[in-house]
């Protein structure tokens, strides 16, 4: 089947102009164009405790895969979605064989220092340990637990320092879900600076769902559960510059000459979706039409935590890295419907960001239905205090503005990406920095995230979550908490566009020192990030 | 008016003078590259071109012509690579323009407006990524190849045409590829985009390089040269930064070689896409490519030191119009220059050229748009970065 299956995309790639490349058997096979979307095998804590091992490897076929292999009983599987609940712990094995290294710009040689990711080389400090670093290049590996508010510490939610080579023994990541955290949909992906492009468009990222949503929102128990992850992958995989790219749906092209990949639901039935957008850089405007007419969707959920109250819209706003989660209605059989990307205005100088449909829609009473949601209890359960609690009525103890900045030296680049505190020198990110904040556990500060260039850019923070309180200094009507935001594009005159937002530094278990970026891969790769210590009380 | 019979008129009455100067014989005009990657099917010409302007009195381009460059663009690339050049050339004056699409040289005679040639380096010379950049004197013309990492030397011939001479690859101490380049007598000074620079001798015509290779100051703090100008007595060479505050560089090179630059934060510029020397070498002109504005320096050309002037607003038509501002040049060869103009690298295809006005005074320094600012040509499809005058 898998031969089937390349075969066909040599044949296609072949048509369109591509190289047919050298294949080998490294990745499991991805599902065939056009196909029905199934969700991404699940594996479930048991006793508290979810453990499982991936292998990371890469292969060059018709597109560059990088993937996370999972040895099911029924065979390998690509990076399954990992469902826990709070207070269970994920034990999870990391053997990276990376192989693939992007070869060097025409008429160099191999750079042998960290050159934005053209080294296959390690220059590991002596120690030879995972959790001290060492030159990041295209072979090695971590990864981040995206939206997890967890400790900044090697083996748990660590990128800094954490270095996984391909030739190093199986590397552990194990932590407890935070019994405060709230259930909902985060996500896993490498995080290596320099390389998260490469590896993520190569399609390592899965979904991370912590249970008990129905519990928090009883209108979602009992109904169907659709896990959807929007990626990206290059088309042409063996380029020097990244790109150009296109967006998958599970792992299915959802761009011509392929068919569209075909969500198949039974007519009219409510389902919950849960979405990802794991694309390095496309902005999503999401949106569910019938025939030209998008529907209403119900937001239970954004960045995995659930909404304060949930609320209806006709399209979801998503940066690269943001998740949703709604209640969906069907068509009635029949009935034409589409999951669409509706566009979105990335700025003057920012990438093309059309519309372009996502999946056919198909209501079919022969659908086979995803497995459901547990009912909601019949009572409430007893109220816990959730993470970040009151955060909203809190008097900030600091102000700061940080803001996002580029130097180009042509209409093409290279370009210098920059994050700066205001008042610091902006400076192209690099491993060795000192961090550029320092603060203390009991903290809460006021962001105010400026856009200075005239694309836009996607702020986030790791081991947190922040409160969304303004956007160019109007309040938002109805704040929400989230973990990577949309910091609109500078359109050449008048003030910066900025965003507000709380940051909570009061749980003790993220002291240390850890990041936050633009999630707009390449620019994070490309130097758009710093470092945040925050010391404990 | 008809401008090519006008022009034609212009060329018998001097061709009938004895001893006429070039200059006599073409007056003065701005020329553009337009850098056309993909012809628009709309439009009659099935290539890349460049547009001739005359400037009257008041300086603003009037009358143009249109001419086929004979290949392709790539419709952008470098800010501080020059695509176009103007040579003196006996009695002649050669345009010179670059077609990074088509790996080639243009040759076009000023005074008829008429391709003489389309010259190529070696078989490796490609400028396909961010194009082709142009730098003369008058024996040679030099041309960095954005893709292959080469500057490539030509020798001027006559009739506006080019003899290969040979190929230098090049990269900067990280890499980077040349991007801007400057020339005084013996002397060639190059920017590689990654924070180094680097001189060479080129007396004997190929450059030599004089193992100066080095990473600016300004670098440390990631403000990397990207344009590059020389003084009038080759005492100084002027580095243009690509940095998120408008940095100049200075390095002394009376010895002939590259010393450590000196640094200089100008102001609320955005990235310095091209620095252009008043005539008079007491300005410097600095066009922030990623701001939409211009910004103006004092410079004191006995000590290299710069002192801070004023910035204009944003252009315009920046970030709707157009999105960068490319490589500017000066109205006239006297004093500080007259009118500055500013290819604008149009959002749609189409560019403009913007002019701004200079006041600068002991007290008092001014950079407005002219009134009659920006010339908009929407006959022609362009990707316009580069722009000379001539005289």
């Amino acid at each position: 089947m898998r031969k089937a299956y390349k075969s066909i995309f040599a044949l296609l790639m072949c048509s369109i102009g591509a190289t047919a490349l050298a294949q080998s058997a490294n990745c499991p096979a991805r599902p065939v164009p056009g196909t029905v979307v199934n969700n991404p095998l699940d594996l479930y804590s048991t006793n508290g405790v979810l453990q499982a091992a991936y292998t990371f490897r890469s292969e060059l076929a018709a597109f560059l895969e990088e993937c996370y292999i999972y040895q099911a009983p029924t065979g390998p599987v690509e990076a399954p979605t990992l469902r826990l609940n709070p207070g269970d712990r994920l034990v999870l094995s990391l053997t990276n064989r990376l192989t693939y290294v992007p070869p060097p710009p025409p008429g160099q040689k191999p750079a042998t220092t960290d050159m934005g990711g053209m080294s296959g080389m390690s220059q590991r400090a002596a120690s030879n340990d995972p959790c001290t670093g060492g030159t990041m290049v295209a072979t090695s590996t971590n990864i981040h637990f995206h939206g997890l508010n967890i400790p900044p510490i090697c083996h748990q939610d660590e990128i800094i320092d954490t270095d996984i080579e391909n030739t190093d023994p199986p590397f552990t990541y194990s932590f407890q879900i935070p019994m405060n955290d709230a259930p909902g949909l985060y996500w896993y992906h490498p995080h290596l600076h320099g390389e998260v492009t490469l590896q993520v468009n190569g399609g390592a990222a899965g979904a991370l769902i912590v249970g008990g949503m129905e519990k928090m929102n009883p209108q979602v128990g009992g109904l169907p559960e659709r896990v959807l992850i929007i990626r990206q992958q290059f088309t042409n995989p063996n380029s020097w510059i990244p790109g150009p790219y296109q967006l998958t749906l599970n792992y299915q092209p959802a761009v011509s000459p392929f068919p569209l990949p075909i969500i198949q639901l039974q007519p009219g039935v409510k389902e919950f979706w849960r979405v990802v957008n794991a694309s390095s850089q496309q902005f999503l405007t999401l949106a569910v039409l019938f025939g030209q007419t998008a529907q209403a969707v119900q937001i239970i959920a954004l960045d995995a935590i659930p909404v304060t109250a949930p609320y209806s819209t006709t399209s979801v706003i998503l940066p690269p890295a943001g998740r949703a989660e709604f209640i969906v209605t069907g068509p009635a059989a029949g009935q034409a419907a589409g999951f669409w990307q509706m566009g979105f205005d990335t700025g003057p100088i920012g990438n093309t960001n059309g519309a372009q449909e996502l999946a056919v829609i198909q209501a079919t009473s022969s659908a086979k239905e995803p497995p459901a949601l547990p009912m909601a209890p019949a009572k409430p359960p007893p109220a816990t205090l959730q993470r970040f609690a009151g955060l909203r009525q809190l008097t900030p103890t600091k102000r700061r503005k940080i803001y996002f900045a580029e130097a180009t030296n042509g209409s093409n680049g290279p370009t210098e990406f920059f994050i700066t505190v205001e008042g610091q020198v902006p400076k192209v990110f690099s491993m060795s920095d000192p961090p550029a904040i320092t603060t203390r556990v009991g903290a809460v500060e006021d962001w105010t995230v400026e856009n200075r260039s005239g694309e836009t850019h996607a702020f986030h923070i790791h081991q947190i979550h922040f409160l969304f309180m303004a956007i160019n200094g109007v309040a938002q009507m109805n704040p929400q908490l989230r973990d990577t935001v949309v910091v609109p594009a500078w359109n050449g005159t008048g003030p910066y566009p900025t965003v507000t937002l709380r940051m909570d530094f009061r749980d003790p278990e993220i002291a240390g020192t850890f990041v936050f970026h633009c999630h707009v891969l390449d620019h994070e790769d490309a130097g758009m990030m710093a470092k945040i210590k925050v010391n404990p009380k | 008016m008809d401008m090519r019979k006008g022009l034609l008129l212009l060329l018998l009455i001097a061709c009938d003078s004895a001893g006429a100067s070039a200059a006599s014989s073409v007056g003065s005009f701005l020329v553009t590259n337009n850098d056309v990657a993909l012809p628009d099917p709309a439009f009659s010409y099935r290539g890349s071109t460049v547009s001739f302007y005359s400037i009257g009195p008041t300086g603003v381009p009037g009358d143009k012509i249109v001419v086929l460059t004979g290949g392709d663009g790539v419709g952008g690339g470098f800010f501080a690579s020059s695509r176009v050049a103007i040579v003196p050339e006996g009695k002649q004056v050669c345009v010179f323009a670059s077609n990074a699409g088509t790996n080639d040289i243009a040759g076009i005679s000023a005074a008829t407006h008429t391709l003489t040639g389309n010259f190529l380096g070696s078989s490796t010379d490609s400028g396909s990524a961010n194009g082709i950049g142009l730098v003369a004197n008058a024996s040679y013309l030099y041309a960095s190849f954005s893709s292959a990492g080469t500057i490539a030397t030509f020798n001027i011939q006559s009739g506006c045409t080019l003899g290969f001479v040979g190929d230098l690859f090049t990269v900067g101490l990280n890499a980077g590829v040349a991007g801007g380049m400057a020339i005084h007598g013996p002397t060639m000074v190059v920017t590689y985009g990654d924070g180094s620079i680097e001189s060479f001798n080129i007396e004997g015509g190929v450059p030599v390089s004089n193992g100066d290779a080095q990473k600016s100051t300004g670098s440390a703090d990631d403000h990397l040269p990207n344009a590059v100008e020389i003084t009038a007595d080759g005492h100084y060479a002027i580095f243009g930064d690509s940095s998120t505050i408008a940095t100049l560089e200075v390095s002394d090179i009376s010895s002939g070689k590259l010393t450590p630059t000196v640094a200089y934060d100008v102001g609320k510029g955005w990235n310095s896409g091209s620095v252009q020397l008043s005539p008079d070498n007491t300005l410097i002109f600095v066009t922030n490519s990623s701001g939409g504005a211009v910004t103006a320096v004092r410079f004191d050309r006995t000590t290299g030191k710069i002192s801070r002037g004023c910035t204009s607003e944003p252009l315009e038509g920046f970030y709707s119009a157009w999105l960068y501002a490319g490589g500017a040049a000066l109205q006239l060869p006297t004093a500080a220059g007259g009118l500055l103009y500013v290819p604008e690298f149009g959002s749609s295809g189409f560019s403009s050229i913007g002019i701004v006005q200079f006041a600068f005074s002991e007290t008092a320094c001014t950079l407005t748009e002219a009134a009659n600012s920006p010339i908009i040509d929407n006959s022609v499809a362009s990707a316009l970065l580069s722009i000379a005058i001539y005289p």
